[in-house]
């Protein structure tokens, strides 16, 4: 019956059909919260009353005044800079493993193992990795003769969110790992074989021809990683708490506090609306990087 | 290509690997230890002392009897099993969409997927509790299931990515002998993207499997017990019985692995290459 | 609301130790109205109970680790007593944030921990609780009430003091608990010399310091404290009770006498070092005695004595409230869940299973650190609820008391103190518009 249609009206009616169920989901569970969020951020609202009074521009006032909001979101970059790390450390074990390796197979099982684990898990864990007294990590420094490096990793206000930020490499390495082996699938190895009867040496069919090829998908790691370190929040709060004394507070932690611990929801939605504002910023510079550097 | 040649890069690479490979387990060597550890054992040594016994297995059998693991294990297996074929589907039929069409509100559609992957969903919960509230799926397992059904930007970039280096030449190809646009799509588009697929599904399992968050709020009910929440039976705001939580850890991890391990011949069956020649 | 500054707590303690504790109930404990319905309003839910309850509650509790051990017990003992009656137990994590969403979404379940609200908006989700028949017999009765109205029972009540390893007490060759701030400080330098760490705080978890303002309130007197705060714009001053009474703490850090590194410590690793006699005591509620004993250190080996917050010689000690049992208004089995509620506090024997002090005042509390507590002669005070206007002004300028002791303890006390007066006066002047 669908042979008798038209292409055209095939394509009109397969757009339609195809694309009913999930912009339905999308609609009910992510836009219109996000369109809700908007609402709140206007409103004075304790999070759980029924009554909820207009407030102008009040909230976003309140937050762009709030100099622990901007301090905490500093602590967001040094999560991005680790996430970058790991986002290149990501494509590095792709190609890697990519290629004919012995045990390639046990690889790529261990290197994504960390992603795999439960939260409450590695969190559990990291606390005695880090710990000065009892840490494995500092055990280890003392063993090897590094006794000035064995520090305290969470009570030292500079170390505090780069310990922080290893450990989200540590977990998330292996899932940029596993999306990048992925997309190495999708490169037609017509192209690449071509460019090696060309004379292309290894890297320089790496360069020229496997990584343009996904440049969709970099790009998507990259976004992945920009909105992950920005929006950080189980880490932190579950690790440090925000400690040593607000050291490793996060924008994202500063939000859920206000929310839930202060029962302001209005300041905590304008909190989010303005955090929001700036990942669409950074992803943007993001974006013409990426852009330049793939012409 | 002769992996038994000595070959310098070849070495370099496991020596790369090897040191990352130390890097991963160092932290879980604890949980190890612990698992195996007595209650009293555990309080009395350091975790990183080597339990009296490997061959201690009781922490595994009360995990087992105090969790409710196997009724975890049904409703987390339903979820993933639903939502996974869920994400599946619309993923491929939006990135079909969205790869092979020119149409009207195209940037609109592709633009609300990404707007809405930067909203933090942990400060919108209130508005998507009130919707699955006024749905009557909450206390259901359903609502996990309809928060997990749809498509994600993640989704549908990896499978534009692979749509993308599939030849138009081959839809065209199939216009011609008289089959439908459905019919390019799942005889054509939709099995070759298998590579994407199988990694979707890991991804999205792991992501299941481990999350809290919505079982907690949305279906809090004992009989709706998942994986992740089984280990809360250990824990409280006041104490935690680590040495159970190690082995419940421990325990939840492998069915995991095993599947990775299933889905991994699939992204590396090479079946694009194959195809396209 | 006004309280009397101190009440002295009549803890009916097994072994008769009343003498400790100064003189009876004040005024708000026995109110006439509340003694008149008491007797009627207990006959009428027993009698109640036995013909019409039936039907099916959802209880949702914060205590994870014990709905399938000891509450389901619990549940299946008051199931067998009510024949034809459920209880679901929902064990929830992060449990207020879950609970406030759920509040928002009109989806309480019909017995819960109650979540805070403001005073006034306690009818709006909870149901009174008055007709129980407890109004007389129960600690914190003042906590949950608005409008002469009984809102939340707390769970369980608990006494801080000093909870302390005897066994590591003698190993430093220390014969008795401090009775001065000048002994706390020379048994600490005893510990230190025997290679015991003396203090546990578990610092880096925050929560654990909550304890530390009792001696503030101790020296202001009264359980006032943080209410009066409304009256000043610099509560905070370093002569004043939070400075004198954080400055134990303080000292204590100063003179090496906590964790060796506190931005480390936290509360997994105190237990077992407590358990094991590598660090010796900490300041907190008595409920902390079956974490240790879990952690395999014998009861008989746990000493409990009050903190000595100056060098009088006399003491003070805290008694705090926890979570509150509290029926939703929404609920659709009121009488089942309030019979629920009588039970768990009455009957289910938790408080001895746990070791900790039941919220009744008949029930007999025997065990020998309660009783060492109360043969120093305390003179006890009760925790109290935040007033509106503090709760407002202290959301207001995003006050978190955990964070502020810990900025007491390790940083410049007058520079700590000025900031959090400036944003204090900043916040109660917002608030009070």
């Amino acid at each position: 019956m669908v042979n008798n249609l038209s292409y055209r009206q095939q394509k009109t009616i397969l757009i339609i059909l195809f694309l009913l169920v999930p912009l339905t989901l999308l609609g009910l569970f992510s836009l219109y919260p996000a369109v809700y969020l908007i609402y709140l951020s206007f409103m004075s609202w304790d999070g759980f009353s029924p009554d909820k009074t207009w407030a102008g521009i009040a909230n976003y006032k309140d937050v762009f005044a709030n100099k622990e909001i901007w301090n905490a979101f500093s602590h967001n970059f040094v999560y991005l800079g680790w996430g970058l790390l790991q986002n290149a450390m990501g494509l590095m074990f792709a190609l890697i493993l990519n290629s004919r390796l012995r045990g390639r197979n046990v690889y790529r099982v261990v290197l994504f193992m960390p992603y795999i684990m439960n939260g409450v898990a590695v969190a559990y864990m990291f606390n005695y990795v880090f710990n000065s007294e009892y840490g494995s990590l500092n055990t280890l420094l003392h063993a090897v003769g590094l006794d000035s490096l064995a520090i305290s990793w969470f009570g030292s206000p500079k170390v505090v969110n780069h310990a922080l930020g290893f450990i989200t490499l540590w977990k998330f390495m292996g899932l940029n790992m596993v999306i990048y082996l992925a997309a190495l699938q999708s490169v037609p190895s017509e192209i690449i074989e071509a460019a090696r009867m060309d004379g292309a040496t290894r890297f320089q069919s790496v360069r020229h021809v496997i990584l343009p090829n996904m440049m969709r998908v970099i790009e998507l790691n990259l976004f992945l990683t920009i909105i992950g370190t920005l929006e950080i929040f189980d880490l932190p709060f579950l690790l440090t708490k925000g400690g040593p004394l607000g050291a490793s507070d996060t924008f994202l932690t500063k939000t859920v506090e206000m929310a839930f611990k202060f029962n302001n929801f209005g300041v905590a939605s304008a909190m989010s609306l303005t955090l929001i504002a700036f990942v669409i910023v950074i992803l943007s510079v993001q974006r013409w990087v990426t852009r330049r550097w793939g012409d | 290509m002769n992996a038994t040649r000595f070959r310098p890069i070849g070495l370099f690479k496991h020596v790369l690997l090897l040191l990352a490979v130390a890097a991963i387990v160092f932290p879980p060597y604890i949980l190890v230890m612990n698992a195996f550890k007595s209650k009293i054992e555990f309080s009395q040594t350091s975790v990183f002392k080597l339990p009296a016994s490997f061959l201690n297995f009781d922490n595994f059998v009360s995990v087992m009897q105090r969790a409710h693991l196997e009724r975890a294990y049904l409703n987390t297996l339903t979820i993933i099993v639903i939502a996974v074929i869920g994400n599946v589907l619309l993923g491929t039929m939006v990135a079909f969409i969205l790869g092979r069409f020119e149409f009207a509100l195209k940037k609109t559609v592709f633009g609300a997927y990404i707007a809405v992957s930067f909203v933090p969903t942990i400060t919108t919960q209130v508005a998507t509790f009130t919707v699955i509230h006024n749905l009557h799926l909450y206390n259901t397992i359903w609502a996990s299931i309809v928060l997990h059904f749809g498509t994600s930007v993640l989704q549908i970039f990896i499978y534009l990515q692979f749509i993308r280096n599939i030849p138009k030449e081959l839809d065209e190809a199939a216009m011609m002998e008289g089959a439908s646009l459905f019919r390019i799509f799942r005889t054509i588009i939709f099995p070759l993207l298998a590579p994407a697929t199988a990694t979707i599904a890991i991804i999205k399992t792991i992501d299941i499997y481990n999350d809290m968050f919505i079982p907690y709020l949305y279906m809090p009910s004992r009989s709706l017990t998942v994986v992740s929440t089984s280990l809360m039976n250990f824990s409280s705001e006041r104490s935690t019985e680590w040495e159970m939580m190690s082995a419940a850890i421990l325990m939840i991890m492998v069915p995991i692995v095993a599947l990775y391990l299933f889905f991994q011949k699939y992204v590396f069956a090479g079946i694009v290459t194959g195809a396209v020649k | 609301m006004k309280k009397n500054v101190t009440i002295s707590l009549a803890l009916t303690l097994g072994v008769g130790l009343l003498a400790g504790c100064g003189n009876s109930n004040n005024d708000s404990n026995v109110s006439p109205s509340a003694s008149a319905t008491t007797e009627p309003g207990a006959s009428s839910t027993e009698s109640a109970a036995a013909s019409e309850l039936s039907g099916t509650i959802i209880w949702a509790t914060h205590r994870t680790e014990l709905v399938d051990t000891d509450l389901k017990r619990y549940v299946e003992k008051f199931e067998a007593k009510y024949p034809g009656t459920t209880v679901k137990i929902e064990g929830l994590k992060d449990y207020e944030q879950t609970i406030r969403v759920r509040m928002a979404g009109n989806e309480l379940p019909d017995v819960l921990s109650l979540v805070e609200t403001t005073k006034a908006d306690l009818p709006k989700f909870y149901e009174p609780l008055d007709d129980l028949g407890l109004n007389d017999n129960i600690y914190f009765k003042d906590y949950n009430t608005y409008e002469g109205k009984l809102y939340g029972i707390t769970q369980q009540a608990a006494i801080n003091g000093l909870v302390y390893n005897k066994k590591a007490f003698e190993t430093a060759g220390i014969a008795e608990p401090p009775k001065t701030l000048d002994e706390l400080f020379a048994d600490a330098e005893k510990l230190k010399a025997a290679g015991i760490v003396p203090m546990a705080t578990s610092f880096k978890d925050g929560w654990t310091l909550q304890y530390w303002t009792d001696p503030a309130e101790f020296i202001y007197g009264s359980t006032n404290l943080r209410n009066d705060k409304i009256k000043t714009d610099t509560p905070f001053t370093v002569d004043g009770p939070y400075g004198q009474g954080l400055g134990i703490l303080k000292q204590l850090y100063e003179k090496g006498d906590l964790e060796k590194d506190i931005y480390s410590a936290n509360w997994d690793q105190t237990q077992k070092d407590i358990a094991s006699g590598k660090t010796a005591m900490m300041y907190i509620g008595n409920w902390f005695f079956s974490n240790l004993v879990s952690a395999g250190l014998p009861l008989e080996d746990i000493g409990f004595a009050p903190l000595p917050y100056d060098n009088s010689g006399t003491y003070k000690g805290m008694m705090r409230n926890d979570w509150a049992y509290a029926v939703s208004s929404t609920s659709k089995n009121k009488p089942l869940a309030k019979a629920f509620v009588k039970f768990m506090l009455e009957e289910s024997g938790d408080e001895a299973d746990h070791m900790f002090i039941s919220p009744l005042k008949d029930k007999k509390q025997d065990f020998p650190q309660l009783t060492q507590f109360m043969s120093y002669n305390p003179t006890m005070l009760e925790a109290q609820s935040i007033s509106v206007e503090v709760t407002a002004a202290e959301n207001k300028m995003q006050f978190d008391p955990f964070k502020f002791i810990q900025e007491a303890t390790v940083g410049k006390l007058q520079d700590v103190f000025n900031g959090y007066n400036k944003k204090w006066k900043a916040a109660k002047e917002a608030a009070s518009k």
